[in-house]
């Protein structure tokens, strides 16, 4: 059991944060004409959703929004006891030409992005994929980083960040817990 | 939630519960077979060897293809021209091939439990893919991940096979695979085709096709084995089809939107019309499409349980 | 010399005997039977909580030699015999040459004598047809006189309705029986097991009792109308038991033996895939079984080794 050590995003922080994201990735694009966006499931695909919705208000304009399983790209699938449970790629489009917006909900050791990288080449050729993270909380073990990020939060390596969408935990929140007892 | 089992022999006391998720998981996979790049990495640096000791074509590709498009390294071997035609047993062959390393088997052999043998000499995964007039696990769980994406369920479905009952290994998977699920099955075909006590596995005999259309959601239609079985298992091709060939005719009679399936190869004209088989309510190359799908979600989830 | 088995308990069918006591046993002689046996110079055996009964005779044995020494030979199904218990065996004809010429029976019988210096007696089967094949009658009056002690042609039937009415006929002049291995060829072909729902289940290729249980009926009625003297091996059926019990009630000398697999394990045994349980006859159904268990002529082990199969 993990204890909670500090609650860090609250419901406002956590709308302050998506909206400032949404506004970053139209700035940096300038504008939606060639955005598309995924979320990698399972939290990153809700949290891809609000930022999406948050553009197609802005720009009064329809976004095309995927889902990403990264399961079968995983590096380490194979030792693994417990086999995850796949839940799907949903992406109905052609991302070929496209600027992707790829978004997750915490970034930590970079290798959930290397997968989901290595799947969507090959789901096509995007133009440029960019990276959008709630959390940042360090302990890279690859060259990886974020092009937007809603708070870079310095953590143990033990420690760990839990972020919760009102979709499956019921709040808006990002925790931080106790190491493992 | 694991599979229960570390082989695929059988769908004959399987749970519902892992039947459904290879069900689930194939979606996943029919999915990556929409991609441009229609492969994925899970099976990276494992080896499957596909162990044919009779005759296949169709179900050795799939099985080839869903091993490679799941990134193992694919070793191939038939009967033919190997060391069975030089007199080597089953378990010398086995355990040869195992000495090279492979982690899983993919079998097909014409004797009934040879998969089942083979499980209890080797270490590797074995799957079934067809043992003499037993089991043809894949195919029957292809023909219900079919009958779902079609239908949208498989509970309290009415599904006919028709055909030759006694020597179809896909009729028995089917029955075993559809009553867990929950459909109501019936086999029909002439007497001679329907083995004996099959009512203790909960289904229902009929002998007149037509009798039974009427009330049938799905008819998964089994070849007839041309070489083997005319005259002595029914008269003739041409009776064979007046009283039991799946014409357009026989199913408007019906007044019935019946799901045509059909295991294939098809002969044409013989057990099924070609009219019927190009219809728009056959899903028979769906069929081989779902198969595909069904095998690489097998392969992913035994490729675990080690 | 002299042996003495202290405290066994002597069971005897033919006397009826089934006690604890003692046995004096002097130069291989039972010498006397007792309570409470003394001996100065004797070996004494303490044999409490043991059998001790007369020598076995399995009367349906393959011994595979000649020709398949590579399965069995007759010293190595000798040496079985014995360490079973059995002192007398009888060997059946499906061997290279098969039993169809008085010299074949003579190899037997001297190979037999050096066995365990004959310590079990081995009463060959010779072959009904020449080759074994159905075709013509084997030389039946040289065989029983070089000491073949019944015919068949086990391992096959004589399915040829008229080749099964002679051979009983020729047979029955020198009071020999024509031991049957009954199964309908044309119904059995390519079957492996019984016909019904655990085959149903497993897909596995048939042989229906009916094979046995109509071949049977046929040969009583062949013994009736000809006198010879018939035996069924390795009855599988309750229906062939009842047509047996019939035909004997009728006053045909017909008799049959039953092997210990057939009167214990049903066609459930296949569910497990171990070939073991494969055999020929096939496994039946526990009312099969139920009607072995209350009727029995011999009993017979069917011993026969074979090399794995693939």
């Amino acid at each position: 059991m993990r204890r909670l050590k500090a609650q860090i995003i609250d419901q406002d922080g956590f709308d302050r944060t998506t909206i400032r994201l949404a506004h970053e990735i139209l700035e940096k694009n300038r504008g939606a004409g060639n955005i598309v966006i995924v979320g990698i499931r399972t939290r990153g695909e809700f949290i891809a959703r609000r930022i999406a919705r948050i553009i197609e208000e802005v720009e009064h304009t329809t976004l095309q929004i995927g889902s990403l399983d990264i399961t079968l790209y995983r590096d380490d699938l194979l030792g693994k006891l417990e086999q995850p449970q796949l839940k799907g790629t949903d992406i109905l489009f052609d991302i070929s030409g496209k600027d992707v917006i790829l978004i997750d909900d915490v970034l930590f050791t970079g290798r959930t992005i290397r997968a989901a990288l290595d799947e969507l080449i090959d789901l096509g050729r995007p133009r440029t994929i960019q990276l959008a993270v709630l959390i940042d909380r360090g302990h890279r073990q690859l060259p990886i980083r974020a092009d937007y990020v809603g708070k870079n939060i310095p953590t143990a390596a033990q420690e760990s960040i839990r972020v919760h969408v009102k979709e499956v935990d019921g709040e808006d929140a990002v925790l931080l817990m106790h190491p493992e007892e | 939630m694991p599979l229960q089992s570390r082989h695929l022999l059988g769908l004959d006391g399987m749970r519902r519960e892992d039947i459904q998720l290879i069900l689930d998981t194939a979606v996943s996979f029919r999915e990556v077979l929409d991609r441009p790049i229609k492969k994925v990495p899970p099976l990276t640096g494992k080896t499957v060897a596909n162990m044919f000791f009779e005759n296949s074509t169709r179900t050795r590709l799939s099985f080839e293809l869903a091993e490679r498009r799941l990134s193992a390294d694919v070793l191939g071997f038939a009967a033919t021209g190997s060391s069975v035609s030089k007199g080597e047993t089953l378990k010398d062959t086995a355990r040869n091939i195992e000495a090279m390393k492979v982690d899983m088997v993919v079998m097909r052999h014409s004797a009934a439990g040879a998969p089942h043998y083979l499980s209890r000499v080797i270490e590797a995964n074995v799957i079934n893919a067809g043992d003499g007039s037993h089991e043809h696990p894949t195919q029957a769980l292809l023909d219900m991940y079919t009958i779902r994406e079609k239908l949208g369920r498989l509970q309290d479905l009415h599904v006919c096979i028709l055909g030759d009952i006694s020597h179809s290994r896909v009729a028995r998977s089917n029955i075993f695979g559809l009553k867990t699920m929950g459909a109501r099955v019936t086999v029909c075909g002439p007497a001679t085709m329907i083995p004996r006590e099959i009512t203790r596995l909960g289904v229902e005999v009929c002998h007149h096709i037509d009798d039974v259309l009427p009330s049938v959601d799905v008819l998964n239609v089994l070849r007839i084995q041309l070489e083997r079985d005319a005259g002595r298992l029914f008269p003739s091709l041409r009776e064979y089809h007046n009283f039991y060939g799946i014409t357009r005719k026989r199913l408007e009679k019906a007044g019935r939107t019946i799901t045509i399936m059909h295991p294939g190869p098809i002969n044409r004209d013989v057990e099924i019309s070609a009219d019927v088989a190009d219809s728009e309510h056959s899903v028979i190359l769906q069929q081989v499409l779902n198969g595909v799908a069904i095998r690489m979600a097998v392969l992913y989830l035994l490729s675990s349980r080690t | 010399m002299q042996l003495l088995l202290k405290n066994g308990r002597l069971v005897d069918p033919l006397t009826g005997r089934d006690e604890a006591l003692d046995l004096l046993i002097t130069d291989g002689r039972i010498d006397r039977i007792g309570h409470s046996l003394t001996s100065a110079s004797a070996q004494v055996i303490e044999l409490r909580g043991k059998v001790i009964a007369p020598g076995f005779i399995d009367m349906h044995v393959h011994l595979r030699e000649p020709g398949f020494e590579y399965k069995e030979t007759i010293a190595s199904g000798c040496a079985a015999a014995a360490a079973g218990g059995f002192t007398a065996v009888c060997c059946m004809p499906n061997t290279n040459p098969p039993i169809d010429d008085e010299s074949v029976i003579r190899f037997i019988q001297a190979r037999a004598k050096v066995a365990l210096g004959g310590l079990v007696d081995v009463y060959p089967v010779a072959a009904v047809t020449m080759a074994r094949k159905g075709e013509h009658l084997a030389p039946l009056a040289e065989l029983a006189t070089a000491g073949a002690v019944a015919f068949s042609d086990d391992g096959d039937p004589v399915a040829d309705t008229e080749l099964m009415r002679r051979a009983l006929e020729y047979s029955a002049m020198f009071g020999k029986p024509v031991i049957q291995h009954a199964q309908d060829p044309a119904l059995s072909k390519g079957g492996v097991a019984n016909e019904g729902f655990v085959a149903t289940s497993l897909g596995l290729p048939v042989i229906p009792r009916l094979a046995e249980e109509i071949m049977v009926a046929r040969d009583i009625r062949l013994a009736a109308y000809t006198g010879g003297l018939y035996h069924v091996a390795h009855v599988s059926t309750a229906e062939t038991l009842a047509t047996i019990r019939k035909g004997k009630a009728d006053g045909v000398h017909v008799t049959c033996e039953v092997t210990p697999h057939h009167f214990v394990l049903t066609d459930e045994s296949l569910r497990s895939f171990d070939t073991n349980f494969k055999m020929n006859p096939p496994l039946r159904t526990q009312d099969d079984v139920e009607a072995m268990k209350g009727w029995n002529d011999r009993c017979h082990c069917d011993r026969s080794c074979a090399p794995l199969v693939r």
